[in-house]
C-alpha cells in the first residue's frame, strides 16, 4: 500500500494513501474533537466539529474526518478560527440538548459533556429550547430518548452498515429530524446494542444498566465472551464484584468493538441468581444438599465402582467446550490415565466437531483451517450452510464489512433464507428437503463426475444460471474462504463431504457453530481426535445415546453439557437416563439433566476462571478471572484437583450400589416412521436463534424474553391459505411429535417450508425433530382449531 | 414509427415538421406551458376548439410552450400562409369568437396583436425562415416586429430557442428546427474528445448555479476509471420564483434529451437520468412523451441513429426537496436513499450515482449543448463576455412590469434587465434591490444597478447566479422581512444532516423573526454576522454554506433597516406588522366608508362624509383599508 507523508502540528506522520486527516492526526497524537465519527463506519461529516486548517490557508476550515490526507499537507489542528468554530457548533448543539446530566446514564462518559468542558462552553448566546420528542421506553433492553439525540447518525449507520438491519433511520428532515423506527413502533431487531455502543450522548441507553449506578464507579475488567465460538473481547463493568453491564473495547481483535445481544445483554447468566450454587447428591431417590468433599467422594466412589464393574468403556463424558484449554488438558489426562476413557464427546458443539473431524480425517496435518485474517484477505467467502450469522451474530459485522469493499463475493448456500443469504452477492436457497442431495450433486460436479446437464439443478430450487455462476466463481482462481455451518440437528454428513472436496479449491476453511473453546478442546486437548475407521457422526453423543440404549454405558459425566436440552426425542433420553447407574452433572447451571443426576457439582463460568482459550479463528486468548465465583461454586480445575486427590486416596473402595431397574424399551414412545406424506405437507427445519441456543444464553432472562416460545416461521401465502395471522398461536406436528408455537410470516421463506426457532432447551420443540434428518415433514394448524 | 438511421431520414422528418410549423392553412397556437395555464390558457384553448368545431373552420389548433412573456399570457399565435405570425396577448375565452371572426375577415379590427413575427431565426441551423412572403400588408404595418419590442430586443434565445415556437409533443417540429442534426453530426463526424474540446472551447459554464465549466467536468468524467458511467440531468429546480428549467422541460424537452445523448456519447455513458420534481407534472408528461418518441425514432436505445452508440434515459421524479438540487443529495435520492448531501471532495464525476462516474448538469446546460455542437464552440464563446460566454435564462419576477422568462447574453448590465426588458417598476415606485440566486443568493442594491450580470460579478457583489431567479424589489419591500422569508424557506428545506445548517439557520430564523416582531435586541446584527460565518465555514453542502447569504447581503447593503427595526422599532418599508401602524389622514379622508366596509376586524369607524378613524387596538394590520382607499388617505408608519 502506498504511503504518504504529511505534517500535523509540525509533526511529520506517514499514513496509508486514502487515509483521512483525522487518522493522520490520531497517529500524530493530535486531538481533534468529533461527535459523528466512529472508526468502524464510513465517514459522515455531520457534526462539523473536526475542523482543521492548512497552514497556508489558516482561515479555510476543512473537516478532518472526511478529507483525505494528501502528500505534503501541513495541517494545524487548533488555531483561534478553529476553536471559534468548534465552540459555535457546540453552542448550537446545546440549544436543544437537555442538560439533564444528573439523571443521564451517559454522564461521565458522554462525548458531548467532555467537549463542553474541554472548550469551556459556559454560556450560550442563544435562547435554549426544550423540545419534547418521543422517548421510547417500550423497546426491550434499549431506551431511546430523542430529546438527547444530537442527530450524529452513528446509530443509524452502525445498524445499517455493520449490523445490516436498517432498524432505525432518520425520520422527517431539517429541524424536525428524529431517529426512529417506521411508525414509531418499539424496536424489533437483533438487540445487539451496537447503537448504544456508538451513541456519543445519552440518547440510547442500556435498560439493564439504567439507574443502577454511575459510570465512574465502574471498574472495567477485560474478559472474553463465552456465548459462542467467536470469543469476542468484552469489558465487564464491575462494581463491588457485581457485573453492571458489558461493553466492548474498541480493539484490533475480531469484534473490533462489536458485540451481539448475547454478549452485551446476556450477562445475567453469570449472576448468582441464575446459577447452581450447592453440591447435591441423590441417594435412594432422595436429593440432598451436601458438602463439596461429600459430593466429590460420592462421585469418586461411584466412578470407580462403574469403571471396575463394567470397564472403562462404560463411562461416557460429554463437554460443552466451555473449559479453559488448561482445564481441558487436565481432564483429558485424568480421564485417560485414571479411567481409561479415550474420547470426550460434545453435545452443544456436535456439528462443529463433526465438520472439524471430517476435515482432519481427510486432510490430516495439511488441513487448511483458517483464521480471521484469512477471511478478511479473501476475495470470495462461501458460506456453506444456514444460520452462520445466527450462530455467531458478530459475524454479521464482519461479513457486512467484507462485502462493502469492491469486487468481493459472498456466496451463501443455505437450506433457508438466513441473514447471510439476504446479504449475499450470490444467494442460493436450496429446498431443505433436497439440501443434502444438492450438496452431493455439487460435490460430484466439482469432482467432474456429473456430465453436463445430467442433473436438473432446478429441482433443488436453484436456477441453473446461479449454479453455473457458483461453479465458475469456485474455479475463478481467486482467494476463497469457506465458512462451514453445520445443521442444528440431523447431522451434517453431506456438508462434511462437500467441505472436504471444496478444500481443494479454497484457501482456508473455517468451521462455525463452535462453543467458546471448541477449537482449543479439540486441537490442544484432543477431546476428540478423528480416526479414519470411525464414522464422522461420532463426534456428538448420538452414539452415546445408542450405547446407553444398548446397555453399554452405565455412567455419564456431563462437563457443562446437557443432552436433554439438545437432542431429539427427550422423553426417550429421560427414560434412558434412568437406566444409568451414575450421572454427574457438573455445570454452572441446573439444566434439565440435573433432575436426573446422581451428583450435581456447581462449577464456575468462564469469567471466573484463569487460563486460556482458543477461539474458532484459532486465536489464543489469555484470560484472567474477572469475577469471584459465588459461594459454593468451584472452578472445573478445582473440582478436578480434588476429585483426583480423592481418587488416589480412595483406591477405589467399591461399595455396593443398588442397580437401577432396567426399563423395557417397549415403554419408549413410538416414532411414526411410517406416515402418509399427505398428512405432512410441509417441510420443517430447525434453525438457530440469533439470541442464542447455547446453554449460557438460555440462562439469561433477557435472552429468554427476547426468544419467547417456539417461533414458527412460514411463508406468508401459506399462512393466508391456512388462515394463520402473524403472531397467531399454532400447533406444529411432525411424525415424531407435536408442539405449540407462535407463527411468524415471512415473504422470503418458500411456500411449503417451515422454519422453527428456539428448539434447543425446549422439551416440546425437541420432540419435533429427528437425529437422522435435518428437514422433517410437518403440518400446522391454528391452536384450538383443526387443520 | 420507423427508426431513423440516416441523415436523409432525419431530414425527411424535418421536412414533415416544417410543414406543420409553416402550414398552408390557418394555424392557431396557444401557449400552454404552466405559466400559460395558470393565466387561463387551457380555457382559451377549449373555447377555440369548441368554436372551430362549431363553425367547422379548417383551422389547425395546436399547443406550444412559453415564449417567456408571462405578463401577457395567455398568448395565442396565429399563422396564416405567407403572412407574418401574429401574437395576441391576454386572451380570454370571450375574445375567441372575435379573434376567429377577424381571421376570417383578414383584419385586426377587434383584437390587436402585441407583435408580429415576419421571419424566425433557427439558431441551431443558422437559418432564417420566413413566415412573410412579399411585403407586409398595410393593416399590419403598425404592429411592432417581435425583435423590436423592448422585452425581446436584448434577448438571445439559445437554450429557450424552441419554447413557444414548436409543439413540445412533436419530435418532427423539433427536428425541423435543427433538432437531432447536432446529434447526428456528433455521432457520425466527431470523436468524443472533439466534442469535449468543442464544449471546453465554448466556455459553457454550469447553468445550475455552480458555474463550473461543463467541458472540464465532462473531461474528468470521461477519464474517470470505470466501465459504467451515468449522465444525469438536474431538473430539480427549487428556488422560489424560479421556473427556467420547467419552461424548457415543458416547452422543448427534446433539446435536453439531445444534449444528454451528445454528452453521454462524449463521456462514455450508457444510461442517463432526468431528475425532475413531481410538482412539475407537465414537464414530466412532456419529457416522458419526448423520451418515448425519441426511443421509437431511434434517438434513444440501441444503435442510435444507426450508429454503434447505445444509450437510454429514465425519468426519476423527486418529491420536491430543495436540497435534492444539490448534486450529491440528488444522486442519493436517485439511489432511493434520503436526499442528503455528502462531502464533495470525492468527486461525483469519479464516484457518483451508485459509486460510478457520473456527470450531472442542469437542464439549461444540456439544452445549450446541441447548439454549441452545430454552431461551434467558438461561436458560442463570442456571445456574452470573456469567461462568461453564452446566454442565461432568468425568471424575472417581483415588482417589475414585464414578468417573465428572459434569456440574455451574460455580461448584460442589470439595468437593462430591470428597465429595458422588465419595463421598470410598476406604479413608478423606486427600485430598491434585486435578489438573485434564490434563497442562497443575495441582494444587489439599487446603487449597483449597472452591475454586469455574470457569474463572477454577482459573486463579488455577495450574491450569486444561482439557477437564474431574479426577484425585483421596490421601496415597499422590507429587507429584514425578505431575509426572514428566505431563511424560513431554508429552515424548512434543510435536510438536517449537519449541525450548523440544521441548528444554526434555524436560530438565525428565530432572531430574524424577533427583529421583525419588534423584539430585536442590541447586538443581534453582530450575532447574525458571527453566526453566518460559523454556518458558512461549517456547513457540509452548498445549501448551508450559502444559507446566510440573504442575511449577510441585506445587512451589508441595508444595515440601516435592521437598525431601524432593532433600535427604533420601526419598519421603514411598512411591512413588518408588529412595527407598523395604519392611520387615516383626516385631511384627505372623504368619509366614503369603503375602508370601514372592507375592514375584516371592524376597527374603522366614522360617520359618512366625515373623516374616519382606526382603532389601533383592534387593527390587525392587514393593509386592506390602504389598498381600498381611492384617496390615498391611509398611510402606514
Amino acid at each position: 500500500m502506498a504511503m504518504i507523508k504529511l505534517k500535523i502540528n509540525n509533526r511529520e506522520v506517514e499514513v496509508k494513501k486514502g487515509s483521512t486527516i483525522l487518522t493522520a492526526a490520531k497517529k500524530a497524537g493530535a486531538f481533534i474533537p468529533t461527535l459523528c465519527h466512529d472508526e468502524r463506519l464510513t465517514p459522515y461529516g455531520a457534526c462539523r466539529l473536526c475542523m482543521v486548517a492548512e497552514r497556508k490557508k489558516p482561515a479555510k476550515l476543512i473537516p478532518a474526518c472526511f478529507t483525505p490526507a494528501r502528500e505534503g499537507m501541513d495541517i494545524i489542528t487548533e488555531n483561534p478560527e478553529i476553536i471559534k468554530s468548534v465552540k459555535k457548533q457546540l453552542q448550537l448543539i446545546l440549544i436543544n440538548h437537555p442538560l439533564d446530566c444528573p439523571v443521564c446514564d451517559k454522564a461521565g462518559e458522554c462525548v458531548l459533556q467532555d467537549l463542553v468542558i474541554r472548550y469551556g462552553i459556559t454560556a450560550a448566546p442563544y435562547k435554549l429550547e426544550v423540545r419534547h420528542k418521543r422517548v421510547d421506553r417500550e423497546s426491550s433492553l434499549i431506551e431511546r430518548d430523542m430529546n438527547r439525540c444530537i442527530l450524529c447518525g452513528r446509530c443509524v449507520r452502525i445498524c445499517a452498515e455493520l449490523q445490516g438491519r436498517h432498524e432505525i433511520d432518520f425520520i422527517n428532515r431539517g429541524i424536525k429530524t428524529i431517529i426512529g423506527t417506521d411508525g414509531e413502533r418499539p424496536l424489533d431487531c437483533d438487540f445487539c446494542g451496537q447503537c448504544i455502543s456508538t451513541c456519543p450522548v445519552g440518547a440510547l441507553t442500556d435498560n439493564t444498566f439504567k439507574n443502577t449506578t454511575r459510570v465512574w464507579k465502574l471498574a472495567k475488567q477485560e474478559a472474553v465472551c463465552s456465548q459462542c465460538g467467536m470469543a469476542c473481547s468484552v469489558d465487564l463493568n464491575i462494581q463491588n464484584g457485581k457485573i453492571r453491564r458489558v461493553t466492548a473495547p474498541v480493539s484490533d481483535h475480531g469484534n473490533i468493538g462489536n458485540l451481539c445481544a448475547r454478549g452485551r445483554f446476556g450477562w445475567r447468566a453469570y449472576e448468582k441468581s441464575a446459577r447452581a450454587t450447592q453440591p447435591q447428591i441423590n441417594t435412594d431417590g432422595q436429593r440432598k444438599d451436601v458438602s463439596w468433599p461429600d459430593a466429590l467422594s460420592y462421585c469418586a466412589e461411584k466412578l470407580a465402582y462403574v469403571s471396575k464393574k463394567y470397564g472403562p468403556e462404560s463411562i461416557a463424558v460429554l463437554s460443552s467446550d466451555c473449559l479453559t484449554t488448561e482445564e481441558a488438558l487436565s481432564y483429558r489426562a485424568f480421564l485417560r490415565s485414571e479411567l481409561g476413557i479415550e474420547k470426550i464427546g460434545s453435545q452443544t458443539a456436535a456439528g462443529y466437531r463433526q465438520v472439524l473431524s471430517g476435515l482432519l480425517e481427510t486432510h490430516g496435518a495439511s488441513c487448511k483451517i483458517g483464521s480471521l485474517a484469512d477471511l478478511k484477505a479473501s476475495d470470495i467467502v462461501i458460506v456453506a450452510g444456514g444460520g452462520a450469522a445466527e450462530f455467531h451474530p458478530v459475524l454479521k459485522t464482519l461479513l457486512n464489512s467484507f462485502i462493502r469493499k469492491e469486487e468481493r463475493e459472498l456466496i451463501v448456500i443455505s437450506p433457508w433464507p438466513d441473514f447471510c443469504w439476504e446479504k449475499a452477492t450470490l444467494p442460493i436457497y436450496v429446498n431443505p428437503e433436497y439440501y443434502d442431495k444438492f450438496l452431493l450433486e455439487f460435490c460430484q460436479s466439482l469432482e467432474g463426475k456429473s456430465a453436463d446437464g445430467s442433473c436438473d439443478i432446478s429441482q433443488f430450487g436453484v436456477p441453473a444460471a446461479t449454479f453455473a455462476k457458483l461453479v465458475s466463481l469456485i474455479h475463478s482462481g481467486r482467494e476463497i474462504t469457506l465458512l462451514v455451518v453445520p445443521q442444528l440437528f440431523g447431522g451434517s454428513a453431506a456438508l462434511v463431504r462437500l467441505t472436504s472436496i471444496l478444500h481443494h479449491f479454497v484457501k482456508t476453511v473455517i468451521p462455525l457453530g463452535a462453543s467458546v473453546n471448541s477449537r482449543g478442546a479439540v486441537t490442544r486437548a484432543e477431546f476428540f481426535t478423528a480416526r479414519k475407521a470411525e464414522a464422522s457422526n461420532d463426534s456428538g453423543n448420538e452414539n452415546v445415546l445408542q450405547k446407553i440404549k444398548n446397555g453399554n454405558i452405565k455412567a455419564l459425566y456431563l462437563l457443562g453439557d446437557d443432552p436433554l436440552e439438545y437432542s431429539a426425542n427427550p422423553q426417550e433420553i429421560e427414560i434412558l437416563f434412568s437406566k444409568l447407574e451414575l450421572i454427574i452433572h457438573q455445570s454452572p447451571y441446573l439444566t434439565r439433566s440435573a433432575k436426573f443426576a446422581h451428583a450435581v457439582l456447581p462449577s464456575a463460568v468462564l469469567p471466573e476462571k484463569t487460563g486460556s482459550i482458543i477461539d474458532m479463528w484459532g486465536e489464543e486468548h489469555i484470560i484472567k478471572a474477572a469475577l469471584l465465583p459465588p459461594p459454593g461454586v468451584k472452578t472445573d480445575a478445582d473440582i478436578l484437583f480434588q476429585l483426583q486427590n480423592l481418587w488416589k486416596n480412595n483406591s477405589a473402595v467399591v461399595k455396593n450400589v443398588p442397580a437401577n431397574e432396567i426399563i423395557s424399551s417397549a415403554l419408549l414412545p413410538p416414532a411414526r416412521l411410517q406416515y402418509d406424506r399427505k398428512q405432512f405437507p410441509f417441510m420443517m427445519t430447525a434453525v438457530p436463534s440469533i439470541y442464542g441456543d447455547g446453554i449460557i444464553s438460555r440462562q439469561s432472562p433477557e435472552m429468554q424474553k427476547l426468544k419467547g416460545s417456539l417461533k414458527i416461521v412460514m411463508n406468508a401465502d401459506d399462512c393466508e391459505k391456512a388462515g394463520i395471522a402473524d403472531d397467531a398461536s399454532v400447533h406444529i406436528c411432525t411424525p415424531y411429535g407435536e408442539a405449540k408455537g407462535i407463527a411468524k410470516l415471512s415473504v422470503q421463506v418458500r411456500p411449503g417450508n417451515i422454519l422453527v426457532e428456539n428448539i434447543p432447551g425446549n422439551a416440546e420443540g425437541l420432540r419435533l425433530i429427528s437425529e437422522q434428518v435435518s428437514a422433517v415433514p410437518a403440518n400446522i394448524r391454528l391452536a384450538g382449531g383443526e387443520s | 414509427m420507423k427508426k431513423i438511421s440516416s441523415i436523409d431520414e432525419l431530414k425527411k422528418a424535418g421536412e414533415k415538421g416544417a410543414k406543420s410549423l409553416f402550414p398552408s392553412s390557418v394555424k392557431i397556437i396557444v401557449g400552454m406551458a404552466t405559466s400559460g395555464i395558470a393565466s387561463g390558457a387551457d380555457k382559451v384553448y377549449e373555447a377555440l376548439d369548441k368554436e372551430i368545431k362549431k363553425k367547422k373552420l379548417p383551422y389547425i389548433l395546436a399547443k406550444t410552450g412559453s415564449m417567456g412573456m408571462d405578463f401577457i399570457e395567455p398568448l395565442v399565435d396565429v399563422i396564416e400562409k405567407d403572412k407574418p405570425r401574429l401574437s395576441f396577448g391576454k386572451m380570454t375565452p370571450e375574445k375567441v369568437p372575435q379573434l376567429l371572426e377577424q381571421i376570417g375577415k383578414g383584419n385586426i379590427d377587434k383584437i390587436k396583436p402585441i407583435y408580429r413575427t415576419d421571419a424566425e431565426d433557427i439558431i441551431a441551423k443558422c437559418e432564417k425562415k420566413h413566415y412573410l412572403k412579399g411585403n407586409v400588408s398595410e393593416y399590419l404595418k403598425d404592429i411592432p416586429q417581435m425583435e423590436a419590442i423592448p422585452f425581446y430586443k436584448k434577448q438571445i434565445k439559445i437554450a429557450t430557442r424552441n419554447c413557444g415556437v414548436i409543439d413540445p409533443e412533436s419530435i418532427d417540429e423539433y427536428i425541423a428546427r435543427g433538432g437531432y442534426l447536432s446529434l447526428h453530426k456528433a455521432l457520425t463526424t466527431m470523436s468524443a474528445n472533439e466534442i469535449i474540446d468543442e464544449i471546453i472551447k465554448s466556455g459553457l459554464r454550469g447553468r445550475g448555479g455552480g458555474g463550473f465549466p461543463a467541458g472540464v467536468k465532462w473531461q474528468s468524467c470521461r477519464s474517470a476509471h470505470g466501465d459504467i458511467k451515468y449522465v444525469i440531468c438536474n431538473g430539480d429546480e427549487g428556488d422560489p420564483g424560479a421556473y427556467m428549467d420547467r419552461s424548457i422541460m415543458e416547452g422543448d424537452p427534446h433539446s435536453v434529451i439531445e444534449g444528454m445523448i451528445i454528452g453521454a456519447y462524449a463521456i462514455g455513458a450508457q444510461e442517463g437520468f432526468i431528475y425532475v420534481r413531481n410538482e412539475y407534472p407537465l414537464a414530466v408528461a412532456n419529457l416522458t412523451k419526448a423520451i418515448g418518441d425519441a426511443r421509437s425514432r431511434g434517438m434513444l436505445g440501441k444503435n442510435i441513429l444507426g450508429t454503434n452508440f447505445s444509450f437510454d434515459i429514465k425519468i426519476s421524479k423527486g418529491a420536491g426537496a430543495f436540497v435534492c438540487g444539490e448534486s450529491t443529495a440528488l444522486m442519493a435520492s436517485l439511489e432511493g436513499k434520503a436526499g442528503e448531501p455528502r462531502a464533495k471532495y470525492i468527486h461525483t464525476v469519479e464516484h457518483g450515482l451508485w459509486d460510478r462516474p457520473s456527470n450531472l448538469n442542469n437542464v439549461e446546460t444540456w439544452a445549450n449543448v446541441p447548439v454549441i455542437i452545430s454552431r461551434s464552440g467558438k461561436w458560442f464563446s463570442e456571445i456574452g463576455i470573456p469567461n462568461n460566454s453564452g446566454t442565461k435564462v432568468f425568471s424575472l419576477v417581483g415588482k417589475v412590469n414585464n414578468i417573465g422568462l428572459v434569456e440574455v447574453p451574460l455580461g448584460i448590465p442589470l439595468k437593462d434587465i430591470v428597465y429595458d426588458i422588465g419595463g421598470g417598476i410598476p406604479g413608478n415606485r423606486k427600485f430598491k434591490a434585486v435578489q438573485t440566486g434564490g434563497p442562497s443568493g443575495g441582494c444587489i442594491p439599487a446603487s449597483m444597478i449597472d452591475l454586469s450580470v455574470d457569474f463572477d460579478s454577482l459573486w463579488d457583489a455577495g450574491s450569486m447566479m444561482g439557477s437564474g431567479g431574479m426577484i425585483v424589489m421596490d421601496e415597499k419591500t422590507c429587507m429584514v422581512d425578505l431575509a426572514r422569508y428566505f431563511i424560513e424557506f431554508l429552515v424548512s428545506e434543510s435536510c438536517g444532516k449537519c449541525t450548523p445548517c440544521r441548528e444554526g439557520v434555524r436560530r438565525m430564523n428565530d432572531i430574524l423573526h424577533d427583529i421583525c416582531a419588534g423584539k430585536g435586541r442590541e447586538g443581534d446584527i453582530e450575532l447574525l454576522e458571527a453566526m453566518a460565518k460559523g454556518i458558512k465555514d461549517g456547513s457540509l453542502c452548498a445549501l448551508g454554506g450559502s444559507a446566510p447569504n440573504p442575511v449577510l447581503s441585506t445587512i451589508k447593503y441595508f444595515r440601516e433597516e435592521y437598525d431601524a427595526h432593532i433600535r427604533q422599532k420601526r419598519c421603514p418599508a411598512g411591512v413588518c406588522r408588529a412595527l407598523i401602524k395604519y392611520e387615516i389622514n383626516a385631511k384627505k379622508c372623504t368619509g366614503c366608508t369603503v375602508c370601514a366596509k372592507k375592514c375584516p376586524s371592524g376597527c374603522i369607524s366614522g360617520e359618512k362624509k366625515k373623516a374616519h378613524k382606526i382603532d389601533q387596538k383592534k387593527c390587525i394590520k392587514c393593509g386592506i383599508c390602504m389598498e381600498s382607499c381611492k384617496f390615498d388617505a391611509i398611510t402606514v408608519k
